[in-house]
């Protein structure tokens, strides 16, 4: 009852505060491995996860237990996200008692690259002087003293590699094999964690690379809608210490339960259910949000949710000019008759028979056919089969499937009804 | 009391200027880029405030339609640091990267630093690191409203180039997780696009962007814009009323329009600078009829011309430029010499027609009259028929080298005696008489490289069995029968289904 009230009178609320309740929220969807981390709550699949993985690393830390492991999972299902909690956790826990090498597979993949970052990292962390000069040798050297250096010291180092499946692709995966090698020896004390979408990733260790990881895999999944939508409301939730912030969380709160939404989310995550996809939605939305009364409203995603799964060759074909509409739909019927090959050649052929059948206003010369053609070309609706010297020539296959030029047609408003027609029948001459 | 009722004031003075600060920015976009509200909407609630997070965000939509100015006109108006780079001028890693650091410190290249970028950067992990360096710089970041760091946006256009250079799928996947690798939360990525997110191959290896559509523009949305840019508003929009619904059917592509329009405007315009034409209903009436004739001729010519933005960078472009010029006046515009005319006639003969029909047309002249005496039913003829004219629509195909030269021969024999006619022409450029045709010499080969250089003729892959070079004529009907008309030549004569 009392929430009712708040609902129906208007909540006097400042533009700032609405600006900073915008921007607070922004950060928490736009997530990623860099944003204050504390704030989002865990998934209960990536919650056991981060238990074991800390349990893991600490046993590192603490009692120089060498460790490898690989995180696993579908884009967006918090990989980095536990790793980095983690990372957080212990070093706030075990200040001091260990340093952090990220790597990713994106830009280190190269051997030489990768010795660079990994020194350059080591003396950013111990404050030593880094030479941009040294040699892959030295670098290489620096990097075993280091190591011996560490694990004297009682001082653990822990190796982000990110994208996994990049260094596994490399001719002899020399990186892993040394990291990995440098493991087994009891002069160091290291931690290896990967991070891959590839499922496969350890199959695609070499056998000499494999014998040496120690098989720990923690897989990561896409959650249930429920519990997606569960996250996502969770996010959407301001800390509560204004008038303001109360009634958005009550207002979130009610719209989260209404039927409509629930089945919006579900609707929307058919495509992808990964909570990245659902944060994203979350995200677009708030974009929407009207910073006047700010409140989010069911059309705020919706509106969203159309944004977010466009249909790019049906926009496409929206906006075509009726010549080029003409060529799509010739090429349509030289495909239906079997033809493996056609140029533009063919086209136009096919296109002036078509147009001296039927007395269509709609006749242009050569050229100008052939400007439309290449507009067809710029927009990706069609493609060179296989590279010749001249335009007209080229042989060129159709890019959209018959379903798409169908609907294409009907959307397209200045379609002429001839078209339909050339279209649906095939044996229309 | 009063303390806090003067911060309460000052603070709803500012508000009130940020929303206005906001407002404007709208009414300004949209008082420039009419018909793009909806984008500009969206885009602006994009953004945000200065602090905001902001993910990856890909604006895409076909050629002219305001996506990148739009952007960066609003990026400016609002004051948000940004750097702009295209992939099209800065045509390879290096020079994106370096592009974009010389923005960020605000370098310029010039004389005096010998053209030297600020930081020399080939590879990817080397611009993270600067842009780490370079993003952290207070003078660009800092912002009056507690710890929070101002966005910088990187700006890429283009990018749908990068899937052609080598690594381009990586580095697009890098691009898009740039935020990720540099670890920097004042990072805003913005991509500019004429591929969609289907076609562009963002590659597994990155999260999806944020998508922002820039649909084409309507009939009215072309109308807006074309009138626009017009000082003598009323008269364009009357000529606009007649011409612009044929010219967008057949291209909806506003800069092509407008380039278009531009003759066929001045064409209109005369009769009224004449004084031949009053503006009223019954000039405007008039004046409608006159332009009717005009409309479907300036439709086939105005959309020939090469494409600007474009530019000639295909050997096959320069080639159409070459003659689709000249070709309007008679005459081809160059000179060829008189063997070259005949080595390009027998290539066109051979690459048109089938083999098999060498012997009717070269032979004796028996093989002909055999052939055409043998019935057939007129299906199996129809049938032939559409056989050999898919054929030829197929285009030239490629004969080899001693095809070519026998051809070759059989015409200049069979030319020999008009040839006498021809003396006004120019010959070799020895000077030799046509006889010389007749032989075989070195000087046809060379003269074969020639028109292989200049791309009349190509030469394609030689045959696996025999390993002779094959050639193949690259010239169009009507260019053929230019040549053929300069020399007298029946060209018909021996060309099947001409």
């Amino acid at each position: 009852m009392v929430g009712t009230t708040i609902f129906t009178e208007r909540i006097s609320v400042t533009r700032e505060q609405v600006n900073e309740a915008v921007a607070l929220l922004r950060r928490k969807l736009c997530g990623g491995s860099n944003q204050p981390l504390h704030q989002l709550s865990l998934l209960p699949d990536a919650e056991s996860n981060r238990k074991q993985l800390h349990d893991l690393l600490s046993h590192t830390i603490v009692n120089a237990y060498n460790n490898s492991a690989l995180l696993l999972g579908p884009r967006g299902c918090g990989k980095t996200l536990v790793l980095e909690r983690v990372l957080a956790d212990l070093q706030s826990a075990y200040p001091e008692r260990f340093s952090i090498v990220r790597l990713s597979g994106l830009l280190h993949a190269d051997e030489y690259c990768a010795l660079k970052e990994i020194a350059r990292q080591l003396c950013v962390e111990n404050e030593l002087f880094f030479s941009k000069a040294a040699s892959f040798s030295e670098n290489l050297q620096f990097l075993t003293a280091m190591l011996k250096e560490c694990a004297l010291s009682d001082k653990a180092l822990v190796f982000a590699l990110e994208e996994f499946d990049l260094f596994a692709q490399r001719p002899k995966q020399c990186l892993l094999y040394n990291l990995l090698d440098a493991m087994q020896s009891t002069t160091s004390q290291i931690a290896v964690v990967g991070i891959s979408a590839r499922l496969d990733a350890d199959q695609l260790l070499e056998k000499r690379v494999r014998s040496r990881f120690s098989h720990r895999k923690f897989l990561f999944l896409p959650p249930s809608v429920e519990d997606a939508t569960r996250l996502l409301q969770d996010v959407l939730t301001l800390p509560s210490d204004s008038q303001y912030a109360k009634a958005f969380n009550m207002h979130t709160k009610k719209l989260f339960e209404k039927e409509s939404l629930k089945c919006l989310i579900s609707k929307f995550t058919e495509v992808d259910l990964s909570p990245q996809s659902v944060l994203d939605l979350g995200f677009r939305a708030l974009c929407n949000i009207n910073r006047d009364t700010g409140l989010l409203t069911e059309d705020n995603f919706k509106k969203a949710s159309l944004i977010l799964r466009p249909k790019p060759k049906l926009e496409t074909l929206k906006g075509l000019s009726v010549l080029e509409l003409y060529l799509l739909v010739v090429m349509n019927r030289l495909e239906g008759q079997n033809r493996e090959v056609y140029n533009f050649n063919t086209i136009f052929h096919e296109y002036e028979r078509l147009c001296g059948l039927h007395n269509t206003c709609d006749k242009y010369s050569r050229q100008v056919s052939q400007r439309a053609f290449e507009h067809l070309l710029d927009r990706e609706l069609i493609n060179y089969a296989e590279r010749f010297t001249t335009v007209e020539y080229t042989p060129v296959k159709l890019l959209i499937s018959s379903q798409e030029l169908k609907d294409g047609l009907h959307s397209n408003s200045v379609c002429p009804t001839i078209l339909h027609q050339w279209f649906s029948h095939d044996n229309f001459k | 009391m009063g303390k806090k009722s003067r911060a309460d004031a000052v603070r709803l003075e500012k508000e009130a200027e940020r929303r206005i600060a906001g407002e404007d920015c709208r009414h300004f976009l949209s008082d420039r880029f009419p018909g793009r509200n909806e984008q500009i909407d969206n885009l602006l609630c994009i953004l945000g405030e200065p602090c905001d997070a902001f993910p990856p965000l890909l604006v895409y939509g076909s050629p002219a339609t305001g996506k990148t100015s739009i952007l960066r006109e609003s990026l400016s108006f609002l004051g948000r640091p940004h750097a702009y780079v295209s992939c099209r001028s800065c045509h390879c890693p290096r020079l994106v990267f370096e592009s974009i650091l010389n923005q960020l410190v605000g370098h310029v290249r010039s004389r005096a630093n010998n053209y030297a970028s600020a930081r020399r950067c080939e590879k990817l992990t080397d611009f993270v690191t600067y842009l780490v360096e370079f993003c952290g710089r207070k003078e660009l970041v800092s912002t009056n409203c507690g710890n929070l760091n101002k966005t910088v946006y990187l700006i890429f256009d283009n990018v749908e180039l990068i899937r052609g250079w080598s690594g381009g799928n990586v580095l697009i996947s890098s691009l898009l997780k740039l935020a990720d690798l540099t670890r920097l939360p004042n990072l805003g990525l913005i991509f500019v696009s004429s591929a969609g997110p289907d076609t562009l191959q963002l590659g597994s290896a990155s999260r999806e962007p944020l998508p922002l559509h820039f649909k084409d523009y309507s009939n009215e949305e072309l109308y807006q814009i074309l009138t626009k840019r017009q000082p003598h508003s009323e008269l364009y929009s009357f000529f606009l009323k007649s011409s612009l619904a044929p010219f967008s059917r057949a291209s909806r592509k506003v800069t092509e329009l407008a380039e278009s329009l531009h003759p066929l405007f001045l064409k209109y315009c005369e009769p009224f600078l004449n004084g031949k034409v009053i503006l009223n209903d019954q000039g405007k009436r008039e004046l409608y009829k006159y332009m009717e004739q005009y409309i479907q001729p300036a439709m086939g010519q105005s959309f020939s011309i090469a494409d600007p933005d474009k530019g000639v960078n295909t050997k096959q472009e320069w080639k159409s430029m070459i003659y689709s010029r000249p070709l309007a006046k008679t005459g081809l515009g160059f000179h060829l010499s008189l063997c070259s005319r005949y080595l390009l006639l027998a290539i066109y003969i051979a690459s048109r027609n089938p083999s098999t029909l060498d012997d009717a047309l070269f032979g004796s002249g028996e093989g002909a009259k055999t052939k055409r005496k043998r019935r057939s039913s007129m299906s199996a003829m129809d049938r032939d028929a559409a056989m050999m004219q898919e054929k030829q629509l197929k285009g030239p195909s490629v004969c080899p080298l001693e095809r070519l030269l026998a051809i070759f021969q059989c015409l200049a024999v069979d030319r020999n005696v008009s040839c006498e006619k021809l003396t006004d022409f120019k010959l070799d450029s020895s000077g030799e008489d046509c006889r010389q045709l007749k032989d075989v010499t070195s000087n046809v080969q060379m003269e074969l490289v020639t028109l292989t250089s200049v791309n009349l003729v190509l030469k394609s892959s030689s045959s696996p069995l025999e390993g002779l070079p094959r050639f193949r004529a690259n010239v169009d009907t009507d260019f053929i029968h230019e040549v053929a008309r300069s020399i007298c030549f029946p060209l018909d004569k021996y060309l099947l289904n001409a």
